[in-house]
């Protein structure tokens, strides 16, 4: 058997080429986010607010309610600043975050096709858990 | 060069990086001090943070661990940055490079997708309940048991750091001669090609169950401390579970990964993930898990094992001051 001929999984395949590319795109969604805030003449959620107020150890809350949102983000809130450089930053990582679900989903699909019922049962596991934690049904004191 | 005619995605990132970051060099606007400590400006912050978390990336993927086993313990301890913001940056650098490493080391065989669910699943149910262990723990122990359990953490790394280091080669490439019923029921063997060696390598795991109850333990502890699980999984899949130290390595980053996303979704939600904060960490480990990723297929086994016992060392060594340090209230000016 040569370096060639070593069998790869199709799951291993698919799992791994669905994450890679969702986390390049969110990658360069990232930077267009990033040369929006720099470029961007709004104040909405300024960059250089953000950052002085995060090195200054401002608490997670003082921050926003100091910021042109005056409140606590709620769930997912960068779709609804999707005009402002921070929110489009934010969307780009969660993208890359969200990675995960399309790619256990495809893996579970080549593990129950090649009769792994027990592998794809596990990879059906994390997509759901990922999910529940998404939807914000986990949260966590601020 | 090589790097980048065979990824030319990579190529793309990183152009279109290089041009971001010196628009920000140039642009006299962002010149502006922000951090008047150490007199550093906001292009100067960007930048410095990207170029940090590319080294971090690269020496995480080839050592198997999340790079927030580096990056979180030394925010916490020379910034002033909101612990939240810590930590949700933290889980981003912990999980972006075994995120991206995963299509590279999947192509290569070096990572095993059935080894990787098997550990998912102690290791996310495991880091649940540590998480909600860690609010009752302080609830009714305070910081004593906090710093007990945490010095009693950093001298099980030093051990297995020790061991690593007693065992010499032998694990890098362990026989798996025992015969393991549910691993082969499960078939959990592999093979890779060893491009140091220029030869197949044939691996078997064994001790399946007590390699899931480790996973377990491995998830609980980070989950209750907000470590993750990067100190640990490699021992596991390697000294426990007779699986050959690369493909520990690659393992552990796409397990870790996975289990990182459960995790950050809270983060994101309630606003403790900064975009403009984030942003060049998650960049740098994009770029550098892809490098990290090239670099691990072909470098040799020893050197992984001589990164992962220097990156246990310093960990230990910080758990065990912190532990020493609120137990018996003084000061250890270690770092």
């Amino acid at each position: 058997m040569t370096k060639k001929q070593i069998p790869i999984a199709k799951s291993a395949v698919a799992y791994g080429e669905t994450v890679y590319w969702i986390t390049i795109f969110s990658a360069i969604f990232v930077v267009v986010g990033t040369v929006h805030s720099f470029t961007s003449t709004s104040q909405d959620l300024s960059p250089s607010y953000l950052l002085s107020s995060v090195l200054d150890g401002n608490s997670v809350k003082l921050i926003w309610m100091n910021s042109s949102l005056q409140a606590m983000p709620g769930n997912h809130w960068y779709l609804e600043h999707l005009n402002s450089g921070e929110g489009l930053t934010t969307m780009g990582i969660a993208a890359g975050v969200f990675s995960i679900i399309p790619g256990t989903a495809v893996c579970a699909f080549f593990f129950w096709q090649s009769h792994n019922r027990l592998f794809a049962v596990l990879a059906v596991f994390a997509c759901a858990v990922t999910i529940i934690s998404m939807m914000g049904w986990i949260s966590i004191p601020i | 060069m090589l790097l980048l005619k065979k990824s030319p995605e990579l190529f793309v990132l990183i152009l279109i990086t290089c041009v971001t970051y010196t628009f920000l060099l140039l642009d006299p606007q962002l010149q502006q001090i922000v951090n008047t400590q150490l007199s550093l400006s906001f292009s100067d912050l960007v930048i410095l943070s990207f170029v940090i978390s590319t080294a971090i990336a690269i020496i995480a993927v080839i050592a198997g661990v999340g790079g927030g086993v580096i990056f979180t313990p030394v925010m916490l301890a020379f910034t002033s940055v909101d612990t939240l913001i810590v930590r949700a940056t933290g889980l981003i650098v912990a999980m972006f490079s075994g995120l991206v490493s995963t299509g590279p080391l999947m192509r290569q065989g070096l990572a095993n997708i059935k080894l990787v669910f098997f550990g998912s699943l102690p290791i996310i149910v495991g880091g649940l309940f540590g998480a909600f262990s860690a609010i009752y723990f302080a609830r009714y122990l305070g910081e004593t048991g906090d710093a007990i359990v945490r010095l009693s953490l950093g001298l099980v790394l030093i051990g297995i750091a020790f061991l690593f280091i007693f065992s010499g080669s032998d694990n890098e490439y362990p026989n798996s001669d025992n015969f393991d019923q549910l691993g082969s029921r499960l078939k959990l063997r592999g093979v890779y090609y060893e491009e140091s060696l220029q030869s197949l390598v044939r691996y078997k795991p064994t001790q399946i169950k007590l390699g899931f109850i480790l996973f377990f333990v491995v998830g609980f502890t980070g989950g209750f401390f907000g470590l993750g699980g990067g100190w640990a999984v490699v021992p596991v899949l390697n000294l426990i579970m007779a699986v050959p130290l690369k493909v520990a390595a690659a393992s552990s980053g796409v397990l870790l990964a996975m289990g990182n996303a459960a995790a950050i979704w809270p983060y994101i939600n309630a606003g403790a993930l900064i975009g403009v904060v984030a942003a060049p960490w998650m960049l740098g480990q994009v770029i550098g898990g892809i490098i990290g990723a090239h670099i691990l297929v072909s470098i040799k086994a020893g050197f992984v094992r001589n990164l992962l016992i220097c990156l246990l060392l310093l960990t230990s060594v910080k758990l065990v001051v912190r532990g020493l340090e609120t137990l018996l209230q003084i000061d250890i000016p270690i770092f």
